[in-house]
C-alpha cells in the first residue's frame, strides 16, 4: 500500500511534529506511516482524511501485490 | 483503542533513576569484592518463605528463615526499576508505539530463549548460577534496550 501523507504534509505546509499533534499520535507514527513502514489502523487514517479534509482513497492506495 | 494495562508515564524516570542508582551501587560494591563498607554483610533478620533448603536440612514449606536481606533487597529494587521503565506509558502512547512493544517483547522472547537454551548447552557446575542470576533480568533488559531502539530509529527521518 502506498500512501501520500508526506505529500498531503506538504500541500497544508505543517511538519511531522504539528501533524502528531493535531492527531494525537507520537512523531514516530507519522514518520513510519510516511516511510511505509506501518499500516495504521482504520480509525487512525479516517482521522487523517478528516484533517486533511479529502477522503481516505486520496490518501491510501493500494499497490499491487497488495 | 482499548487501553493497554500499562503504568503512568511518570513512573519510567522512576524507574530510570532507581536503576542506574542501585548499578552504580552495584559496580562499587564488586570494586569492593563484595563487602561494601556501608553495609553490614553480618545483619540478618527472620522473613518468611514459600520454601527454604539449607545445603544440608530439611525442605521447609511455609516458614520463617534467619537470611541477610541485602541480596533479595537489591534483587527486589533491580527488578521493580526495571518493570517501571519497561510497563510505563510514552508520552505519546498510540497504536504505532504498540506494535514497537509487541515487536520488541517478541524479540525478547526469542533472544532470551535461545540464550538459555546456549547456556543449558555449554555452561556446567558452578557458572551456571550466573546463568540463573542473569536470567532474572534479561527478559526486561533486551526488552527495554529494542524498544528504546526502535523509538529512537523511528524518530529520525
Amino acid at each position: 500500500m502506498i500512501n501520500t501523507i508526506k505529500v498531503q504534509r506538504a500541500i497544508k505546509n505543517i511538519t511531522q511534529e504539528e501533524l502528531a499533534k493535531a492527531i494525537s499520535v507520537s512523531r514516530q507514527t507519522i514518520n513510519a506511516m510516511e516511510g511505509g513502514k506501518y499500516v495504521p489502523s482504520t480509525v487512525l487514517a479516517l482521522k487523517l482524511a478528516k484533517y486533511f479534509e479529502v477522503t481516505i482513497e486520496e490518501i491510501f492506495k493500494l499497490e499491487e501485490g497488495d | 483503542m482499548k487501553k493497554q494495562p500499562l503504568l503512568p508515564h511518570g513512573f519510567k524516570k522512576i524507574g530510570w533513576v532507581t536503576f542506574i542508582a542501585v548499578f552504580i551501587l552495584h559496580l562499587v560494591g564488586i570494586f569492593y569484592d563484595g563487602n561494601l563498607p556501608f553495609f553490614d554483610t553480618t545483619f540478618s533478620m527472620k522473613l518468611p518463605a514459600i520454601v527454604s533448603k539449607k545445603w544440608s536440612g530439611p525442605t521447609q514449606f511455609f516458614t520463617l528463615v534467619e537470611v541477610g536481606p541485602t541480596l533479595t533487597i537489591i534483587i527486589a529494587i533491580s527488578l521493580i526499576s526495571l518493570m517501571f521503565i519497561a510497563f510505563s506509558r510514552q508520552k505519546e502512547e498510540d497504536e504505532f508505539v504498540s506494535s514497537l512493544r509487541l515487536n520488541s517483547w517478541l524479540w525478547a522472547a526469542w533472544i532470551n530463549s535461545a540464550l538459555l537454551l546456549l547456556a543449558d548447552l555449554f555452561i556446567y557446575n558452578e557458572p551456571f548460577m550466573s546463568v540463573v542470576e542473569i536470567n532474572l533480568f534479561a527478559l526486561l533488559i533486551i526488552y527495554i534496550i529494542r524498544f528504546h531502539y526502535l523509538l529512537y530509529k523511528y524518530s529520525k527521518s
